[in-house]
């Protein structure tokens, strides 16, 4: 059983080491990052947030062109911390557009129950 | 054996961390976290957001957390993840937004439907309600065809009442000389009482016809007793087409003293042969002409 721990304890040791490295070292190009930025604000739009949600909409493109701009420069840290951003801004982008939505529904709705009792002359 | 094996683990651990850490600047400030923290406070006070999101509430604290904790530990890009924070917190609020209003869409479509099903019912108890209308005012005609029955019944009697006699030239109304005044050819108030009866039954059996015929005792002259017994039989004409009575349903004589029902030598006698006798036609409003 003792020796079966010291086979694990280079292992370890190893890893300690990659993960060091790792720390410093550069960030590969953020490609998928970047298709899934584009991806969760293309869905946004999809959603209607141009009408319902724009000032976050534009807050997510604007990151996701930055991205794109960093990537260009080679600054794919820099690059990936902004499609991060736009994931989360699309996110929450769409769920303010259906929420908004939503709410329209609701609203609609009533309207027509309160129209339909003074058609149908019962009390509101 | 397995404790040691994770002593391991944990040393190797916190030995990359602080590698980590050790090329990272150490953090100045944490405003943006204290952001994230406020708007995570705020969310949770919420009832909404704790009803309607409370999975993502818990995983947007979870993630504060964990920030929190990197910047104890000193991580680098503590405003980059705040910020991330911050965003699932707000999604967090949305999805909350989110949830309530499709509740209470779900929740009106069923006051909708409440509302048509109340419209519906109202609609059948507004046709109860005309036909209950419908029924009261047919009951109503039914009670009115009832008295009119009735009436038409008790004006026949009245009728008879007026000793309308059944003779071979039809039924004979006699009015007598108190109906008239004193040797004028108006009517006294018992006379229009009678012409008034006369009209509605007139008007109840419009097939019927009449003959009014005056007549006088024997005092006077002939002239004047036709004469007057024309006024009087016209009288009764007149009244009657003033109650609405078709002029041509009605026809009049004066025979004067012709025709006595008593003796002219007793007072009696001609009150009683002062008189005007109606002779109500049958359906065919055929009346024969007086022969005695």
């Amino acid at each position: 059983m003792m020796h079966y721990q010291w086979i694990r304890f280079p292992v370890a040791v190893s890893a300690l080491i990659v993960m060091t490295a790792s720390g410093c070292a550069s960030v590969p190009r953020p490609d998928a990052a970047l298709a899934k930025s584009d991806a969760a604000v293309k869905q946004a739009i999809e959603v209607g947030a141009r009408t319902h949600a724009p000032l976050l909409l534009r807050e997510a493109e604007k990151k996701l062109n930055q991205a794109r701009v960093e990537t260009e420069n080679k600054d794919y840290k820099k690059a990936s911390l902004l499609t991060e951003q736009v994931q989360l801004d699309a996110e929450l982008a769409q769920v303010t557009t259906l929420a908004t939505k939503a709410q329209m529904s609701v609203d609609e709705l009533n309207q027509s129950i309160k129209i339909l009792r003074k058609e149908m002359g019962l009390s509101p | 054996m397995k404790t040691k094996f994770n002593f391991f683990i944990i040393i190797t651990i916190t030995v990359a961390a602080l590698a980590l850490a050790s090329c990272a600047s150490a953090p100045v400030e944490n405003k943006s976290l204290e952001e994230a923290r406020a708007a995570y406070q705020a969310a949770a006070r919420n009832p909404q957001v704790t009803k309607y999101a409370p999975v993502a509430l818990k995983e947007a604290e979870e993630n504060l957390r964990a920030v929190e904790a990197q910047w104890q530990s000193g991580a680098k890009d503590i405003d980059h993840r705040a910020y991330l924070a911050k965003q699932k917190i707000a999604i967090a609020e949305q999805r909350a937004k989110l949830n309530a209003a499709e509740d209470q869409v779900n929740m009106a479509r069923a006051e909708r439907n409440k509302t048509i099903l109340e419209a519906r019912i109202s609609d059948a108890e507004k046709a109860r309600r005309i036909a209950e209308i419908r029924a009261q005012e047919a009951e109503k005609a039914r009670a009115e065809a009832l008295s009119a029955r009735a009436e038409a019944e008790s004006l026949a009697m009245e009728l008879s009442e007026l000793k309308a006699r059944g003779t071979e030239r039809g039924l004979v109304l006699t009015l007598g000389d108190v109906l008239f005044g004193f040797n004028r050819a108006e009517l006294a108030e018992g006379g229009q009482s009678v012409v008034s009866k006369l009209s509605d039954f007139l008007k109840r059996y419009p097939k019927r016809n009449i003959m009014v015929e005056g007549f006088t005792d024997s005092v006077g002259s002939e002239d004047y007793n036709i004469g007057l017994s024309e006024r009087r039989a016209s009288a009764v004409r007149i009244a009657l087409i003033d109650r609405g009575i078709d002029p041509g349903r009605i026809q009049i004589r004066g025979y004067g003293e012709s025709f006595p029902v008593a003796t002219n030598a007793t007072d009696a006698g001609r009150q009683m042969n002062r008189r005007v006798e109606i002779i109500i036609s049958d359906d065919q409003g055929q009346i024969s002409t007086r022969t005695k």
